[in-house]
């Protein structure tokens, strides 16, 4: 079979080949009950039910294995009905996109059943103060003290205000309904771009199967974040763009593009991040179609007047200008916002990359220094390991695939596919910054951009790899290997996604951003925000979330510059050059986790990265010796909790 | 089976949309039932968002029945609406709140949908339309989906237990010992330190639970304590208030208050610890 997936000869929709259910339900009764719509929404909703019992488990302190393994029945039981009537020949375009709504809910529902009633996730914390600073003074831009680059991108608090404003609903519930939305509406898009530049309904589901399973989509791109709404606009942006590149008219073509720069300045408006990947998406496609255009044989370096790009057979094929202009006006949206609205941009995102790349520059000079244990620290199962280790392996035997397939010329792309497709090859490059400690973060945020392209990789072979092979004992064994494909990219992304506190609720587990919240901790926030406003306080990383969040203070950040860690962890006064520090700054207040000295912390810091007792639980004597020095007196005190009113002004004296 | 698009006069449509834009409004500025205004917010969002998508991409010129690209594109305009209506509010100064933003998303609805339509009603095309007994079908489906996937969530819901360690809190409710300044008495005059206990996870009886008082680490023993519960506080909460005479040397000392609730059946309950504060005396 070849099939050509560029517009000189597009490959038949699938929905010309199944037009209608009605046909598809006479065939064969037996699958019309097992991948029928009744079937569908009952394992959905059955699937939905064991999930929530799989959180019963983990919230019990049962054995993890158990957990994991109830998790898993209750995600194959909602999502296989969906993905299996997705992936079929023979479903009609109208089945799937109601197979691509359910797969949006259902893959939304594991991260909205962890916490449906308040924020536990790190950015969850930073975004819903943000969007109540946002409702109470009626203005954006509020300061933002988890995550201060927040101030600068205020789409997610100004959608979530409204949301609020106009339907009722608490703040949280606003924040989560527009994240919902989002996120349904992104499998769409990620639907409209495979069935246009693959050239089929079915191509299309696929690439918004893989994607919907992605490493970051099923917890943290559904999280109340900036990102998860930013997401979906990078996804509509390039759809359109494709859209509007095969465009029939100039009309509808002008149109989509007008539509696709304005939801590149969505993103711009509400991500930092996602707008760098979404300029470096498209740049990747203008390059490629440039680089093709120049350097592939035979007609193809031609140009039309028009700027088309011209294929081989001397047609019109796509015009690669589309991409041009998405391009040029998200640099330059993205460049008007921070040159005169997000300056702190550039501060805030320079240092990550620098500090990876050393990172593992120096594990390469220096083994066994600096490294960090793949997937340590982790409670997972071991069958849920090897599923994480297998998908990125997996996915490059299907890379192989496709690439034979395309040496043989089974199939032909157009520039843009190309170019797509080499973005999810950054997928591959990101693997290594798994193992650098400053990497490891950005290597996985990076994921659930690449995978657009690993999505199209992943559908190309799916659906245009030969019906018969390849063959085992005489029969094709297609389907089970599609089937095996599905299954270790769904457990393996999820695997590799955020580890056991951020996916599971759990007993109280000290040294996590979720598990160690607890309505002590918001109690102590809400009462010392009551007493003393937007005062400065010191905390440690994760009693800090929930002070920042519902008591509205502002929290220190320390660092080897400003070590205010040395509070508490250090035996010793501060030293004259840090209370001159916090005295000038105004943090006038300390608050303690008792609980910081009776177990190590579980993320193996208290104060981040540069934490001095990084591993190790803080000192009892350290945390004691606070009700005895009189720089520090408690005013408000819990069984686990300790406020200090903190009077540094004696000592700040001695540095002048 | 092949119709017209306009079935019904798009005069209709036109009124239809702007009672349905108008009505939105009013259910948000009167702070209707929050299931009223979840349906005025999606109209809201709609509204804008199917009068720009057809703006940009009129039906004779894209495939203009295909629901995969116009419904959730017109969600997402609708919500890039949203969001230019928030940032252009705050540009100019007007605060956001439900009638700023739900007047202004209105008027850009009414505006793009009617741009919308006065832009494509003149050119009626034919286009395949699903019969009624298959729209009938696909609602069915559609609402017993969303009941179903509704009543499981909520089941999965009630079935994550939520901690519920009980535990209480002290604070001062005097803002003194927060503050710069130091509480200034006289030597031996009275000094009052009000406090107040809250309990979570538990009722707290005033009669049993113990106040402690220590100057310096010495305890007094000379005390006056007042409590009461406190109903303001949806919490079980004990206010309460501490008498004590000042010390009679002259100068800085420190007071530490204990406090140990005791619940309403007498079980214990997790102490709360001390709060302390400076006390200046003076001759």
């Amino acid at each position: 079979m070849t099939a050509t997936l560029d517009d000189r000869a597009p490959a038949p929709r699938r929905d010309e080949e199944a037009p209608s259910t009605t046909e598809v339900r006479s065939r064969n009764p037996l699958r019309r009950w097992l991948f029928g719509w009744p079937s569908v929404t009952v394992g959905a909703a059955l699937g939905t039910v064991v999930v929530g019992l799989s959180y019963r488990l983990s919230t019990l302190g049962y054995s993890a294995e158990l957990y994991y393994v109830t998790f898993w029945a209750g995600m194959l039981l909602a999502c296989a009905p969906a993905a299996a009537r997705l992936i079929a020949a023979d479903t009609s375009r109208s089945a799937r996109l109601g197979m691509i709504l359910m797969l949006g809910v259902v893959t939304a529902m594991p991260k909205y059943l962890r916490n449906p009633f308040d924020p536990s996730y790190h950015d969850e914390y930073a975004h819903w103060r943000e969007a109540v600073d946002v409702t109470s003074t009626g203005h954006l831009f509020q300061p933002n003290t988890v995550i201060p680059i927040v101030e600068y991108f205020p789409g997610t608090s100004a959608l979530t205000s409204s949301a609020h404003s106009l339907s009722g609903l608490s703040l949280w519930s606003s924040g989560v309904l527009v994240v919902l939305v989002m996120h349904v509406v992104g499998l769409f898009a990620m639907y409209l771009l495979g069935e246009e530049v693959l050239g089929s309904a079915r191509a299309g589901a696929v690439a918004a199967l893989v994607y919907a399973i992605n490493p970051s989509a099923i917890y943290f791109d559904t999280q109340y974040a900036y990102e998860s709404i930013a997401i979906n606009f990078f996804l509509w942006t390039i759809a359109l763009t494709a859209l509007a590149a095969g465009a029939s008219s100039t009309r509808s073509r002008v149109g989509m593009l007008v539509a696709a720069v304005l939801s590149a300045a969505g993103c711009v408006v509400t991500h930092h991040l996602t707008t760098i990947f979404l300029i470096v998406a498209l740049s990747v496609v203008v390059v490629t179609a440039t680089v093709r255009a120049r350097f592939v044989g035979g007609p193809s370096r031609a140009r039309h007047r028009t700027g088309f790009v011209v294929e081989p057979d001397g047609r019109h094929a796509r015009p690669i200008y589309p991409w041009w202009i998405t391009l040029a006006s998200t640099v330059a949206i993205a460049v008007a916002w921070v040159t005169s609205v997000a300056r702190p941009t550039l501060e805030y995102l320079s240092p990550y990359l620098g500090t990876s790349i050393s990172q593992l520059d120096n594990m390469t000079r220096k083994s066994g220094e600096g490294r960090r244990a793949l997937l340590a620290a982790n409670v997972e199962p071991d069958w849920e390991r090897w599923l994480t280790a297998a998908a990125p392996v997996s996915l490059f035997f299907v890379c192989v695939v496709a690439l034979m397939m395309i040496r043989q010329r089974r199939v032909v792309l157009n520039s843009a596919t190309w170019g797509l497709m080499l973005f999810g090859g950054a997928y591959f490059l990101s693997l290594p910054f798994i193992l650098a400690p400053s990497g490891a973060e950005g290597a996985r945020r990076s994921w659930g951009f690449t995978y657009v392209g690993v999505a199209l990789i992943v559908a190309l072979v799916v659906v245009y790899w030969p019906a018969k092979r390849p063959q085992w004992l005489g029969r094709s064994v297609r389907t089970p290997l599609t089937a095996a494909l599905m299954l270790i990219l769904l457990v393996g992304n999820v695997g590799g996604g955020l580890n056991d506190p951020y996916r599971f609720p759990g007993p109280f587990r000290w040294g996590t951003d979720t598990n160690s919240a607890s309505a002590e901790t918001r109690s102590i926030a809400e009462q010392l925000g009551a007493m003393v406003g937007r005062a400065g306080v010191v905390s440690d990383a994760y009693t800090a979330l929930q002070l920042a969040a519902y008591g509205g203070l502002v929290m220190a950040a320390p660092s080897p510059g400003f070590p205010a860690w040395d509070l508490v962890q250090s035996g010793e006064d501060p030293t004259p050059e840090l209370a001159k520090m916090l005295v000038t700054s105004r943090y006038d207040y300390l608050v303690v986790d008792v609980r910081m000295s009776e177990e190590d912390p579980y993320n193996g810091h208290n104060f981040g990265g540069g934490d001095p007792l990084l591993g190790h639980k803080t000192p009892k004597a350290n945390l004691e010796r606070l009700d005895h020095v009189p720089w520090a007196r408690r005013v408000m005190s819990s069984e686990h909790l300790r406020v200090y009113r903190l009077d540094l002004a004696d000592i700040a004296a001695r540095e002048d | 089976m092949l119709k017209l698009e306009h079935p019904v006069h798009p005069a209709l449509i036109q009124v239809g949309v702007a009672i349905a834009t108008v009505a939105a409004f009013a259910a948000v500025v009167l702070q209707a039932p929050v299931g009223v205004r979840l349906v005025a917010s999606a109209v809201l969002v709609i509204v804008p968002g199917i009068g720009l998508a057809r703006l940009l991409l009129p039906r004779n010129e894209t495939r203009g029945v295909d629901g995969a690209l116009v419904i959730p594109l017109s969600i997402v305009l609708g919500i890039l609406v949203w969001l230019g209506a928030a940032m252009g509010l705050h540009a100019f100064g007007v605060k956001l709140g439900p009638t700023a933003i739900a007047l202004t998303l209105s008027g850009v609805g009414l505006i793009l949908a009617g741009l919308a339509m006065r832009s494509g009603a003149r050119r009626p095309v034919a286009v395949r339309g699903a019969p009624v007994s298959s729209r009938c079908r696909t609602a069915t489906a559609v609402v017993t989906t969303a009941a179903l996937l509704t009543g499981a969530t909520a089941a999965a819901i009630a079935l994550i237990p939520t901690p519920t360690a009980p535990y209480t809190t002290v604070v001062f409710t005097d803002d003194t010992p927060f503050g710069d300044r130091v509480p200034v008495a006289a030597a031996g005059s009275p000094v009052r330190l009000e406090w107040v206990v809250r309990g979570f996870g538990q009722n707290l009886s005033p009669a049993l639970t113990s106040v402690r008082l220590a100057v310096d680490g010495v305890p007094i023993r000379d005390l006056a304590v007042d409590m009461s519960p406190d109903t303001a506080d949806e919490s079980a909460a004990i206010s309460g208030a501490v008498t004590f005479p000042a010390p009679v040397v002259p100068g800085r000392h420190t007071v530490d208050l204990f406090v140990q609730p005791t619940a309403q059946d007498g079980s214990d309950v997790p102490g709360p610890g001390y709060v302390s504060t400076p006390l200046e005396v003076t001759a």
